[in-house]
């Protein structure tokens, strides 16, 4: 179970983690050769994935986990809160393609971090008491 | 822990594994994004902008009311 965990917590400081990659882009593509158009995009995208395949994990395999409340308290947690943090990233996101300047992006970095930092100490409390 | 808990409990480590592979697949994505790949990210995202509220609903995305009896 320690392995599945840190499976979690490497996918998603993966997803958060800007310039983890040389991405480059094909400039004949939508994004016109824009990579941080791109890397938001689909962080984004990724954020939401990861969060709602874990739900659905755990929504499913419920049962399994009945001794352990802490995997049930995790998912809750991003029931309660993932909607605001998706929606508030979309938000900032697009006020950075608007506005492109340094605040801006400072505010779509910083909606993407807490996003990342919930989703992975979150995670890091399930690890002390694996199954 | 008995053997059928371990059993299971594997078993939905191994569900979640699946699931999330192809997420990671996609993270370590490098070199060359392709205009079919951008337009594959493009519209998940504004599928995921204009209908936010739709793609939180589901049987997994609610918490369960307290249990009364």
């Amino acid at each position: 179970m320690r392995y599945l965990l840190s499976l979690v917590i490497l996918a998603t400081a993966l997803a958060f983690s800007p310039g983890c990659n040389h991405t480059q882009l094909d400039p004949a593509g939508v994004y016109q050769g824009n990579v941080g158009a791109f890397n938001a995009d689909s962080t984004i995208n990724t954020a939401y994935a990861l969060m709602d395949n874990f739900l659905k994990w755990e929504f499913e395999n419920r049962q399994v986990f009945a001794g352990n409340p802490e995997v049930k308290k995790f998912a809750d947690h991003i029931r309660a809160n993932g909607r605001q943090w998706i929606s508030s990233a979309i938000a900032l996101n697009e006020a950075y393609k608007l506005d492109p300047t340094e605040g801006n992006r400072n505010a779509l970095d910083a909606s993407l971090d807490i996003i990342d930092a919930a989703l992975t100490e979150a995670t890091k409390y399930m690890i002390k008491k694996p199954l | 822990m008995d053997p059928i808990t371990i059993l299971a409990s594997v078993n939905a480590a191994m569900k979640l594994t699946k699931v999330l592979l192809p997420e990671i697949d996609r993270m370590f994505r490098a070199g060359l994004i392709t205009a079919a790949q951008q337009a594959e990210a493009h519209s998940e995202y504004q599928s995921l902008k204009a209908v936010a509220d739709g793609q939180f609903q589901g049987a997994h995305w609610q918490i369960d009311p307290p249990a009364t009896d």
